[in-house]
């Protein structure tokens, strides 16, 4: 998979691709050189490696420049979520030292940062969920530090924010189970107790 | 003599945004879902023309054109910050996304194409020259002129990229109308001098469907863009 990646990387030559008469693209049309692909071929190669997965997506910070003007809520979320990402790899690190207590601190310091994330919960219903899905997490531990198999359920969630901000209810349903398959109680226990509740 | 012109001397004519993607096999079965769900919130949503591979339908929020490898949406009389085209591509694409099952973009561009009228036929040619992007001097090119009337320039990385057109257009609409109408005069002729500014700014990296926001990504282009002709124009 690596070297099929690697192959479709190295080969497409952007600047000289093939120009589409569109009314969105430029109206030019360029004969390809031989040995250089289109981006027919281009594309080809990328759904031969099973998906887009195989090329590199863009940077988000490409995507979305913190130097414009830009959304407030976007800008403020994409600079939060990378300290909350070191603060869990530190937590990580520190657990597989055998340190807890360091351990717990740095997950504290994530729990810190969630308030001001879920602020920010205007990006879209994908990224509220999970954020409210972290932050009642947290709240159900009581205080018990996190395991390394949720604090890298955690960990996942948050760099997949990161990277896809935007993603979709749907799609963050899967980030929530995957914390649940951690162990971490992602529904308001009150909630879960108005549902046991015997008629 | 340069000329320093911005974005702000021109009118904007034009906007398109359009999204490519690996081939949506799904059009051949999904279009007509995706016109239904479109219609119920676009304005006298009709369809242009339908066939396995295209179709285009019109609204009054822009017209809609959707393929087995891109879709697009262009509006014909677009506000200058772009927020009703964001808007619109933001329903346009949640619709299509979905039904289509699109979760991987090739491609996302944002089109602008903006003029500015003059009087003459020679105005549009001069206002181009006298910008002197390039230090051609005043050699006699390819037997044509030391004059140019179209310049491009691209700037491309692998994550992002941008065309500048300028062209010094001159035409003339003419038309008859209708007897039926008893109007008068009952022809029209008209001379069109423009300078065309023609402004691509799109993605080379694949984009995943959770990483773009339609309403974000436009508006926020749409200044891009602007900025950075308003600095190459003033050079």
């Amino acid at each position: 998979m690596s070297t099929l990646a690697t192959q479709v990387i190295q080969f497409p030559d952007v600047s000289r691709r093939r120009k589409h008469v569109s009314a969105a693209s430029e109206t030019v049309s360029e004969t390809p050189k031989p040995g250089v692909r289109t981006i027919e071929q281009r594309e080809f190669q990328f759904m031969q490696v099973a998906g887009a997965t195989a090329l590199n997506p863009i940077p988000i910070d490409v995507l979305y420049p913190a130097t414009e003007n830009n959304r407030r809520d976007l800008l403020h979320a994409l600079q939060l979520l990378p300290s909350a990402i070191h603060a869990l790899e530190s937590a990580r690190d520190a657990l597989r030292a055998n340190d807890i207590i360091q351990s717990d601190h740095f997950v504290h310091a994530v729990q810190m940062l969630l308030p001001e994330l879920f602020r920010c919960r205007t990006i879209g219903d994908g990224f509220a969920s999970i954020i409210n899905a972290l932050e009642v997490s947290f709240v159900n531990q009581r205080g018990a530090p996190l395991i390394e198999k949720q604090i890298l359920a955690t960990l996942r969630a948050l760099k997949e924010l990161r990277s896809r901000p935007f993603v979709t209810f749907e799609a963050a349903q899967h980030s929530i189970e995957e914390l649940a398959e951690a162990g971490l109680q992602v529904d308001p226990i009150t909630l879960g107790n108005l549902i046991d509740v015997s008629p | 003599m340069t000329l320093s012109l911005t974005a702000s001397d021109f009118k904007l004519r034009q906007a398109t945004c359009e999204i490519r993607y690996p081939e949506a096999f799904l059009v051949f079965d999904r279009t007509g879902d995706v016109y239904r769900q479109l219609a119920k919130k676009f304005t006298n949503l009709h369809s242009d023309s339908a066939s396995p591979a295209q179709t285009q339908m019109t609204a009054e929020e822009g017209s809609v054109v959707v393929e087995i490898k891109a879709l697009r949406l262009t509006d014909n009389s677009p506000d200058f910050k772009l927020e009703k085209l964001a808007a619109n591509m933001a329903t346009v694409f949640d619709i299509a996304a979905k039904q289509l099952e699109l979760s991987v973009f090739t491609r996302i561009g944002l089109r602008q194409i903006l003029t500015k009228t003059y009087k003459t036929e020679q105005e549009p040619e001069a206002a181009l020259n006298a910008l002197q992007l390039f230090k051609l001097g005043d050699e006699k090119r390819f037997g044509a002129g030391p004059n140019i009337s179209e310049f491009q320039i691209r700037w491309e990385n692998k994550e992002i990229g941008a065309t500048i057109r300028i062209k010094a257009e001159n035409g003339t609409i003419d038309a008859k109308l209708p007897p039926d109408l008893e109007m008068e005069p009952s022809e029209i002729h008209k001379e069109i001098h423009h300078l065309v500014l023609d402004l691509d700014y799109y993605t080379v990296a694949v984009v995943e469907r959770g990483q773009w926001d339609p309403n974000t990504w436009i508006t926020q282009s749409a200044r891009i863009v602007r900025k950075e002709t308003d600095r190459i124009l003033s050079l």
